[in-house]
């Protein structure tokens, strides 16, 4: 009487091993994609928060007396607000990234259009010291209390 | 003496062909693995750069008209009006071309004169165009330093004194997004 044997070939148990080796090391690569993706995004925007602060600073310290004081509204878009001081308290809309549009199908438009993602808050404040500006804007990938960024600079206003 | 012949030592044909076509297999996946994580990081790489220039462009222009003894604003090149070496003749509220002059002291010595001027040339009729920058040496006569930043887009003139403040506005489109430059500059010597 002649014994089976297993040698000519894989186990189930080898295949399903050897399947969830190689599924777990694709997860590896494709997360450590999504983690260089977002860390780059997350530079992009620290980068891009720094100087729209500056540029605000700048024209917040440097701006004609005449244009302090003007009535706003926070829902004017940025094209409306384009050189126009704040006043204390009042709160300016904006985004921070404008990527390509991508259609239906899932294909980047040909034609220049961008979307309007992660949006941001410029605020100025008062306190004690004087005029504080502060910047918001929230990481996509984290949750709200650990995505939340905020930038302040302290205002040297000319006296 | 009868000599034992095994078949179990070593590997068939069809083992190693079976092995040669797995790691053929494994090695593709690895290389497109790899090729594919290249051009990605090409792709953020170029952005960073492209934007990275920009950034440093707004920061010049910035310097520029915060230091300059003297500015104006030009429709473009061909109207740009340079009255004497000294004064600008007469500019325009908006424009593609910006020149800014600075008179650096040289230690007690005649000083220099220098001129640095952007001009946006528009190549594209979609509003596409490059930003040149010029310095020059009006002084010493050495030669002008040019420098120049492709991937502008501008719908509108770049330069203007919208509401009384000098200012720039243009936008890059990076391989990823679009990235827009705002400066605002008040120059020391109007403060």
């Amino acid at each position: 009487m002649s014994i089976p044997t297993n040698s000519d070939g894989f186990s189930l148990i080898e295949v399903l091993v050897s399947a969830a080796v190689l599924s777990v090391a694709t997860l590896g690569i494709t997360s450590a994609w999504k983690l260089a993706d977002d860390k780059a995004l997350a530079a992009r925007l620290d980068e891009r928060s720094t100087r729209i602060l500056a540029e605000y600073a700048e024209l917040q310290n440097f701006a004609p007396r005449y244009l302090f004081g003007q009535a706003t509204s926070s829902f004017r878009t940025d094209s409306e607000t384009q050189g126009v001081p704040l006043n204390p308290g009042e709160t300016r809309n904006g985004f921070l990234y404008h990527p390509h549009h991508v259609d239906a199908t899932g294909r980047t438009t040909a034609n220049a259009l961008f979307d309007d993602a992660i949006p941001y808050q410029v605020t100025l404040l008062v306190d004690g010291q004087g005029q504080l500006m502060r910047l918001t804007y929230r990481l996509p990938y984290l949750s709200d209390s650990k995505g939340t960024v905020a930038k302040e600079i302290r205002l040297n206003l000319r006296q | 003496m009868a000599i034992h012949l095994s078949r179990e030592r070593g590997f068939t044909l069809v083992e190693l062909l079976a092995a040669i076509v797995s790691m053929v297999v494994i090695l593709g996946a690895a290389t497109g693995l790899a090729i594919t994580a290249i051009a990605r990081q090409k792709v953020a790489f170029d952005a960073s750069q492209l934007e990275a220039t920009h950034a440093e462009l707004a920061n010049a222009i910035f310097y520029a008209i915060k230091t300059a003894d003297n500015f104006q604003i030009f429709n473009d090149a061909n109207s740009a009006n340079f009255s004497s070496s000294r004064s600008y003749g007469v500019g325009s509220s908006s424009g593609n071309y910006l020149s800014c002059r600075h008179s650096l002291n040289g230690g007690g010595g005649p000083g220099e004169l220098v001129e640095q001027d952007y001009e946006f040339v528009r190549t594209s009729t979609d509003g596409s165009g490059t930003l040149v920058r010029t310095i020059r040496f009006l002084s010493s006569g050495q030669p002008e330093i040019r420098r120049e930043f492709a991937g502008v887009i501008a719908a509108s003139p770049i330069f203007s004194m919208r509401n009384g403040i000098p200012q720039a506005h243009w936008s890059i489109v990076t391989s990823l997004d679009r990235a827009d430059f705002d400066v605002y500059a008040m120059p020391l010597s109007m403060q």
